[in-house]
């Protein structure tokens, strides 16, 4: 076949984008010529500004048109002269000109604009001109019986006809062609086709859009187009022949200048010998016309019957497409229906493929896809036939069916669906039960998720990746408040109480039915891994450091018994209210200045991005990517930022174990792996996995029971990490990038970052881009990634989360000013890190004057029994002293090992006449600085820095060695570290 | 002799490495030139310090961002009374002429001492690999070898790895090596098995100390038969010591990494020994998980408030410490004599201090000195010459027997000088002068050139 699913997969969705485009030329002033009389009748008695406006609120249309009153035909020429109008409507008796007149003045000044007469309820009332001839002046004549409604059609009919040809073209938006000739009759059906157009449109428009995405689709709604003679009819039907939806043809109208009675059989004959597809409506007044009808055939109205409103529903429904999509079979026979794209999809999995040719051949798809707004999709249907699948049937069922989901899935991309327990896709991908807040996180990934869809350009890149949000439910900030209300809770914000017992009490407490009712629905279908997140209000919020206080709960959803899943979900959830109180939360909002109380919480379920392994459920890789690196290397640059990656859950990330960092821009420039000892020390050992084992046991409030701390080694036959391994040759002491060679596994990520199997960096690097661009501030990603040993199944890069980095404590802003730089006795400007650190009172210091190169084995000695002096009491302190920190080389630095200075928090490196050694920047404990936020300042003389700290030897010693000293401040330092800039500025 | 250390100095005032190398030799085989009065004739001292070549060049190379850089390419071919140079390159940002001059100097004696044809030499650069990646490690080699390539060869030079060369840059650098002089030659050693490696390079050092120690023991008529080991270290030379210990029916009871050590008292077992280095080699874990899996072992946390390392405070016979510099300090000294121990081997480079060298010299101690008992890795690297120039891959168990026979050898040689410099029994002094006697001979031999 030729039509692969693959070419729709590449596809964005452009469609808002191109909504945008839609219905560009609008009819916003509109001048109204009457007398004082017709006017004060519409002013005042049926108040038509008002209703106008009214009118189009109640069928959520965008900004209705301004009219302006005249009532004479030189105040009209005066206006149109001052003022740029759209379109003239005018009654027929106007003071001092016939309306025809005046229409032809109009025409004068400006060919294009729109004359529509207002006609007094009967054509007598116009003024006499040739019978069947249209007047020069006039575009159409309505008329004017008090009912507003036609204000409104006539208003969008000329729009339409302003847009036809833009529309048509650029997303081939659908024309339903109107045939009618008679002002009366098109007067009052006008007005209920586009009434019935509008609604059902919006009837059937997609669940969850928001405001805007609504009134944009509304431009893609059909297009009606009204003819008045046969000629004309066959002018609009040819030439938008492709987008023609229906016809509805009234039977008598002039053909050649003459009214003939047959001319609307002769005009659907016609069309449906040319395309028998599309749906016909003949109307008359004559009942007996219904018998011609069926020999077209067509559907027949009697325009005078008395549910004409709702015959008129009917064609719309059941032939246009608005309705539900009846499955039938050759035959007729109804066998099922479809209500949306989720049934529809359903069903033609289900239905016999006799059905699903009979409707395929009829471009039945296509047409209520049409009706659906989903243009572009329907377009991409429509001219596939069975000749493209080589008259394979299930083929086409499958590439029919395969194309509706691919929609499906990416339509719901950034929209937070509201939960319906009744009728829920449970392909969505971001519900939410409640009317409160979704909460910071929840915000975030909302956000992200509809970056996503603004940039599915971008993303196209990356066509061979399934890149997504995991599916979502969250539970907004009102369910909380109702929990903590109904079991008066609340007072639990201001008493002193434990984590456990705060936990207890949660957990004691009653659950309220509303959600649990919902809940129990979503859950039922779902027996995957599900991670119960919290997403307060404050957290992830610019500039306020919430993030990772509050508790995640990560549940295997595996017990068979549906009862207990539930149970265990609705345990998590109120465990991750009651962490709400937890006293970490609580001590930071009093630092911060928040009230507890005023914090609420709402709770996301997400499932988790993973496979199972045997009796274990993990992704292949978890990280966090951050837009600003505090801590570049080499010609890494802070903004191009950096990312650490994990094999995998997420908790080996957070809790700071081995992992690997690298900066997307550089994804093979590994500080950390630069030689094969470099590699096998810091190369990952355990990773966390979840465990499956059908086990029904309650989660209590510290509860990994869950989690298995695995060891890579006894895991090396699973896919990910014989994928993601490289293998050390012992014999060779080297390390192969493969894991096909006999020898030891180890987790390098070879085939990721040099080898680029999977587009990981590429990816983030995109990503941390529109992140800091959507969010205006240097961000961070939470990410796994699943891979997947089929061929057929794509990777997945699911993305977790999304916040401001401000979110995070340490990496608040610090500004340092120059008058701080002016008063330091330390400054620099290559420091890694970022800090405002104004507790430290201990510094150890290599005493300048007895320094000596060949001494630096004993100083590292007398270092390290300084470090252990001062673990033994807890204290952090700040480390100064020449050279390279931890070198290999006693020539270059003092040769401490990491546990020679495991207590330091901020460590000084600074140059010295006596060794000649470039700055290390803090390369020999570049994981332990990374990974523990130590600051590693370079005090280089050459940019600018220096180190002043001749006053620490006037201070008395608390421990001094032959080469070094220790010394505790009465008053802490202050040091600043700003990231941004990588300067550092040490005060006293 | 302190006029020599003085011209040095004068000769190249900023070589402080290089100066403290030549002031530490000049002190070990003063009783050599005491006793040889034609090296002093010869000017051998003078002509020993100076380099018998030194190459600098400029090596430049593209990073995968297409910047050009220019790094310095070294080689300093010290002496080749013996045999080719021999010695390894470095690239590391601290890399200098005074550095590489150093090492060179130090390469010649150790290289002697292994009685194998090999003459002393040491290169490198000053480029960094730290943080690049295998593409701009592979230009780099390629530049640096298409000048070095003029300088090197099979019979002439033979450069070998060390800080920042391992096998990935040797094959890159075999690679270009190959490629500019159109012949497969042992041109450099360490490298892949199937291209001309040598088999029992990660065992070598700790196998080759356990032979020394026997041999030691040998001269007591003893053997490692039922000895009780304590072994320090726990990463390849500690764990092929253990290894050897046991072939030779001894008992080792420690092993050890920088967090602390373990202590099981009934001794290391093959299944046992397999299990530490499945831990430290692959799983890469601390030896306090060793006794989660043997519960009679005892972890003992490192405690630097001590002053001492109570791993070399327990009951034993032999010690072979194998894990770093100056890890047996004056104290710990005198808790192996106190203990029973009657032997130490030193798989590491200078695991004692010169304090503590003292206490066992004092106690009568057999005493190997690293630099004669942790001679079996660069021995390892002449048998790869040897089966390169014969064109064969030997089989382990020949490699193993070769490297037995050299530090039989190599003890023969230590044993033999100590007695004949009047010192009988005295490692160091052996190692110290057999080296460096033999490398002056043979340039007496050679005539001035």
């Amino acid at each position: 076949m030729t039509l692969a699913i693959d070419n729709l997969l590449k596809d964005y969705d452009p469609r808002f984008k191109i909504f945008h485009e839609l219905m560009a030329r609008k009819i916003r002033e509109v001048l109204l010529v009457s007398t004082p009389y017709d006017a004060w009748i519409m002013e005042e008695d049926v108040r038509l500004s008002e209703r106008l406006i009214h009118e189009y609120r109640g069928l959520n249309l965008s900004n209705p048109p301004r009219l302006t009153w005249v009532s004479s035909v030189e105040e009209a020429l005066k206006a149109l002269e001052d003022k740029k109008f759209d379109m003239v409507i005018t009654m027929p008796s106007v003071v001092d000109m016939d309306c025809l007149s005046l229409g032809e003045r109009v025409k004068q000044l400006d060919p294009e604009l729109p004359v529509v007469l207002f006609a007094h309820s009967t054509v007598a009332s116009l003024p006499s001109y040739p019978s069947q001839a249209k007047p020069p002046g006039i575009d159409r004549t309505f008329v004017w019986s008090g009912n507003t409604d036609i204000l409104v059609a006539l208003i969008k009919s000329a729009e339409d006809r302003m847009n036809v040809d833009y529309d048509t073209a650029s997303a081939g938006i659908r024309v339903l062609l109107f045939v009618e000739d008679s002002p009366q009759y098109l007067s009052s059906l006008l007005p209920i086709f586009y009434r019935e157009l509008v609604s059902q449109t919006q009837a059937v428009m997609e669940e969850g859009l928001n405001e805007e995405h609504r009134l944009l689709t509304m431009r893609a709604r059909p297009k009606i187009l009204i003819a008045d003679s046969y000629e004309n009819a066959v002018s609009i039907y040819e030439k938008y022949k492709p987008y023609i939806l229906g016809v509805i043809s009234d039977v008598r109208f002039p053909k050649k200048g003459k009214l003939y009675s047959d001319s609307g059989i002769e005009l659907l004959t016609k069309i449906k010998a040319d395309r028998w597809d599309i749906p016909l409506l003949l109307m008359s007044s004559e009942p007996s016309n219904a018998e011609k009808a069926v020999l077209i055939p067509s559907f027949f109205v009697d325009k005078n019957s008395p549910t004409l409103h709702a015959d008129v529903h009917t064609f719309f429904m059941d032939h246009l497409g608005f309705g539900d999509f009846v499955f039938r079979m050759p035959d007729g026979r109804e066998i099922s229906r479809a209500t949306n794209l989720r049934t529809l999809e359903n069903e033609m999995n289900k239905i016999p493929i006799e059905s699903l040719m009979f409707h395929a051949n009829r471009n039945d798809f296509s047409r209520w896809l049409f009706a659906r707004t989903e243009t572009i999709l329907a377009a991409k249907l429509r001219p596939a036939s069975a000749e493209d699948f080589a008259y394979d049937a299930n083929e086409m069922r499958k590439f029919l069916v395969s194309n509706i989901h691919v929609r499906r899935r990416r339509r719901q991309k950034g929209v937070i669906v509201n939960f319906d327990a009744h009728d829920f896709d449970p392909d969505t991908e971001f519900f939410k039960i409640g009317k409160g807040s979704v909460g910071g996180k929840a915000r975030g990934l909302a956000f992200a998720s509809d970056l996503l869809r603004h940039h599915s350009e971008t993303m196209q890149a990356f066509n061979n990746v399934d890149i997504c949000i995991p599916k979502s439910l969250v539970i907004t900030t009102d369910g909380f408040e109702a929990f903590i209300h109904d079991n008066h809770l609340l007072k639990i914000a201001d008493i002193d109480m434990s984590n456990e017992e705060i936990a207890k009490k949660f957990l004691e407490a009653k659950f309220p039915k509303w959600i649990r009712d919902d809940l129990e629905a979503y859950l039922k279908d779902i027996q995957y891994p599900i991670a119960v997140r919290s997403s307060s209000l404050l957290e992830d919020a610019q500039f306020r450091a919430y993030a990772g206080l509050y508790r995640t709960y990560m549940l295997p959803n595996d017990c068979p018994s549906f009862t207990q899943r539930a149970a265990h979900v609705i345990n998590a959830i109120k465990l991750v209210y009651a962490s709400t109180y937890f006293k970490g939360p609580k001590s930071f909002s009093r630092r911060v200045g928040h009230r507890t109380e005023e914090e609420k919480m709402a709770v996301i379920i997400q499932s988790m991005v993973g496979d199972t392994y045997g009796e274990h459920f993990y992704p292949a890789i978890s990280g966090v990517a951050q837009s600003h690196n505090y801590y570049p290397f080499s010609h890494m640059k802070p903004e191009e930022g950096i990312a650490t990656i994990a094999l995998g859950l997420g908790k080996m990330v957070v809790e700071g174990e081995k992992t690997l960092r690298f900066s997307p821009k550089y994804p093979q420039l590994l500080p950390q792996r630069s030689t094969v000892e470099d590699i096998l020390e810091n190369s990952q050992r355990y990773f966390y996995a979840l465990k499956m084992e059908k086990t029904c046991s309650m989660l209590s409030i510290n509860d990994t029971s869950h989690l298995d701390k695995r060891e890579v080694s006894d895991a090396e036959t699973e896919y990910p990490i014989s994928f993601l391994s490289s293998t050390y040759i012992p014999n060779e002491h080297r390390i192969r990038d493969t894991s096909h060679v006999p020898g030891h596994r180890i987790l390098t990520f070879s085939q990721i970052l040099k080898y680029n199997s999977f587009p990981l960096a590429e990816i983030l690097n995109t990503f941390l881009s529109i992140g800091q661009n959507g969010m205006g501030c240097p961000v961070e990603l939470e990410f796994s990634v699943n891979l997947s040993q089929r061929q057929d199944i794509r990777p997945t890069f699911a993305l977790l989360q999304l916040r401001p980095m401000t979110a995070r404590a340490e990496l608040e802003v610090v500004n340092i000013s120059d008058e701080e730089i002016e008063k330091a006795f330390c400054y620099s400007s290559n420091a890694l890190g970022n800090a405002h650190k104004k507790d430290l009172i201990d510094i150890v210091y290599v005493k300048p004057d007895v320094f000596d190169p060949a001494k630096t084995i004993e100083i590292a000695r007398e270092i390290g029994e300084m470090n252990n002096f001062l673990s033994n009491t807890d204290r952090k302190y700040l480390l100064i002293g020449p050279g390279r920190w931890g070198s290999a080389d006693r020539w270059l630095g003092i040769p401490v090992e990491w546990t020679d200075i495991c207590n330091v928090d901020v460590i000084a490196e600074t140059s010295s006449e006596r060794l000649n050694a470039e700055p290390s920047q803090g390369s020999h404990f570049f994981h332990n600085i990374t990974t523990m936020g130590i600051n590693y300042i370079t005090v280089s003389e050459k940019n600018g820095g220096f180190y002043k700290g001749d006053w620490l030897a006037s201070l008395p010693a608390k421990k001094e060695s032959a080469h070094v000293r220790y010394v505790a401040l009465d008053k802490p330092v202050t040091i600043k570290v700003d990231g941004r800039t990588s300067r550092c500025v040490m005060m006293r | 002799m302190s006029d020599i250390i003085e011209i040095v100095k004068l000769r190249d005032p900023n070589e402080n490495e290089f100066h403290q190398a030549v002031t530490e030799v000049m002190e070990s085989i003063k009783p050599v030139l005491d006793r040889n009065p034609e090296y002093r004739e010869a000017r051998i001292l003078e002509r020993l310090v100076e380099p018998e070549r030194v190459i600098i060049f400029r090596v430049p190379w593209m990073d995968d961002r297409g910047d050009i850089h220019v790094n310095r390419g070294f080689r300093v071919e010290m002496n080749s009374a013996i045999g080719p140079y021999k010695g390894g390159l470095r690239f590391h940002p601290s890399v200098n002429l005074g550095i590489l001059k150093f090492l060179a100097f130090e390469q010649v004696f150790k290289n002697a001492l292994t009685t194998l044809p090999m003459g002393g030499g040491k290169g490198g650069s000053d480029f960094d690999p730290k943080g690049k990646s295998d593409n701009e490690i592979m230009r780099f080699c390629q530049s640096f070898m298409c000048e070095l390539s003029r300088y090197i060869g099979p019979n002439t030079d033979v450069p070998a790895g060390d800080i920042g060369v391992g096998a990935r840059e040797i094959g890159y650098l075999f690679g270009m090596y190959k490629k500019l002089c159109n012949e497969f030659t042992g041109v450099l050693t360490g490298k892949g098995l199937n291209w001309g490696g040598s088999l029992i390079r990660p065992e070598a050092t700790g196998y080759g100390s356990v032979y020394f120690a026997s041999e030691m023991l040998e001269t007591r008529q003893d053997t490692l038969e039922g000895k009780v080991c304590l072994v320090s270290g726990s990463g390849n030379v500690a764990q092929y010591t253990i290894e050897k210990i046991i072939d030779l029916g001894g008992k080792a009871i420690t092993c050890s990494d920088s967090s602390g050590y373990i202590y099981d008292a009934e001794g290391f077992d093959r299944q046992k020994l397999s299990f530490l280095a499945m831990l430290k080699n692959v799983r890469r874990g601390r030896v306090k998980e060793y006794v989660e899996k043997y519960p009679s072992a005892e972890y003992t946390p490192v405690d630097p408030s001590l002053g001492y390392n109570p791993l070399w405070n327990h009951k034993a016979a032999c010690a072979f410490p194998s894990a770093t510099q100056n890890e047996i300090n004056e104290k710990d000294a005198q808790n192996l004599v106190n203990n029973g121990v009657f032997l130490v081997s030193e798989g590491a480079n200078m695991p004692t201090v010169p304090e503590g060298i003292e206490i066992f010299l004092e106690n009568n101690l057999l005493y190997g000195p690293g630099k004669a008992a942790n001679a079996g890795g660069v021995s390892v690297s002449g048998l790869e010459m040897s089966q390169n120039s014969m064109r064969l891959s030997w089989s382990r168990e020949e490699v193993d027997s070769r490297l037995k026979t050299i530090m039989t050898d190599i003890h023969k040689t230590c044993q033999e000088t100590a007695e004949q410099y009047g010192t009988p029994g005295n490692y160091v002094n052996g190692a110290n002068i057999a080296g460096f006697v033999k490398v002056v001979d043979a340039m007496l031999d050679q005539g001035l050139v």
